[in-house]
């Protein structure tokens, strides 16, 4: 008698699949409140306040403060929505909120670059200030993504991953043969590449059970020391040696 | 989740973002 395995989930969870979908799009519109009030205030000069007890030079354009608190504050909190309804969706769907972080600093970035090059005011030139907190914004926004690009590459090629083990399915006919091409060096090698040179080679993380046969390079190496020492003749030291590469080839 | 479903929920994901982002607009537009 045989029970029928349960089949696995069609569709995902409609709750959690409501609630990541709403979470995206409160960090989609954080992201916007925070680029929209910074472009406002940046174009009375970069800076200005609200409230307390001293005289107010340059007032926050109205609404300004609190969309951008919205903005700042909801974004968070619908971040850490999307990242626990995303993990009941299972896979990498809680993983692709980090998306939100170049998208945030890529966009604030955007603003000091643009208003960088032409500030507010009648001061010609360009405001250098911002012009760093550009640069300094975008290498925090897309320097991360250069590294997932890099790990994406390097799995790619890895017999674990779904692209490997796909070309793994695909020469399934014939049994499978050791990767025998020399491993570039760090300078010719490619980006992705670097990753994996910085693994050690599956291969060599191969051990043989107490039970198997005994390395023949080891072997060899001992018997050529016992007949440099002398304790072997030369017709023993050949048939051991002879014994030694037959024992090898017949328990493969 | 099959494939098919996880090509649905991409797409949703998607227009979750860019509909963040029109009513981000929106609201700030309302509000300023």
């Amino acid at each position: 008698v045989s029970t029928p395995r349960p089949a696995p989930a069609a569709r995902p969870p409609l709750g959690a699949t409501v609630a990541y979908l709403l979470a995206v799009a409160g960090v989609a519109a954080g992201i916007t409140l925070t680029f929209l009030g910074m472009r406002a205030v940046m174009d009375i000069g970069g800076y200005c306040a609200e409230g307390g007890p001293y005289v107010i030079e340059t007032s926050c354009p109205e609404g300004v403060p609190l969309l951008m608190t919205l903005g700042i504050l909801g974004g968070v909190v619908a971040a850490f929505v999307a990242a626990a309804a995303g993990s009941r969706l299972g896979g990498s769907w809680s993983s692709l909120l980090l998306l939100a972080w170049p998208a945030l600093f890529g966009a604030l970035g955007w603003n000091f670059l643009e208003y960088g090059f032409n500030p507010p005011g009648d001061e010609p030139g360009w405001a250098w200030g911002w012009l760093i907190c550009g640069v300094v914004f975008w290498v925090m926004a897309f320097g991360p993504l250069v590294f997932v690009v890099m790990g994406v590459r390097a799995s790619a090629g890895s017999p674990t991953s779904a692209g490997g083990a796909r070309r793994l399915r695909a020469g399934a006919s014939r049994a499978p043969e050791p990767d025998r091409r020399p491993r570039p060096s760090a300078a010719e090698a490619e980006p992705g590449e670097l990753f994996a040179m910085a693994m050690p080679d599956p291969g060599s993380l191969d051990v043989e059970s107490p039970q198997g046969p005994p390395d023949l390079v080891d072997g060899l190496e001992r018997l050529a020391a016992l007949r440099s020492g002398g304790e072997l003749s030369a017709d023993e030291y050949a048939a051991a040696k002879q014994a030694l590469i037959r024992d090898a080839g017949s328990s493969q | 989740v099959t494939a098919g479903w996880r090509r649905v929920l991409a797409l949703l994901t998607l227009a979750a973002c860019v509909a963040g982002v029109v009513f981000g607009g929106w609201l700030y537009g309302l509000l300023t």
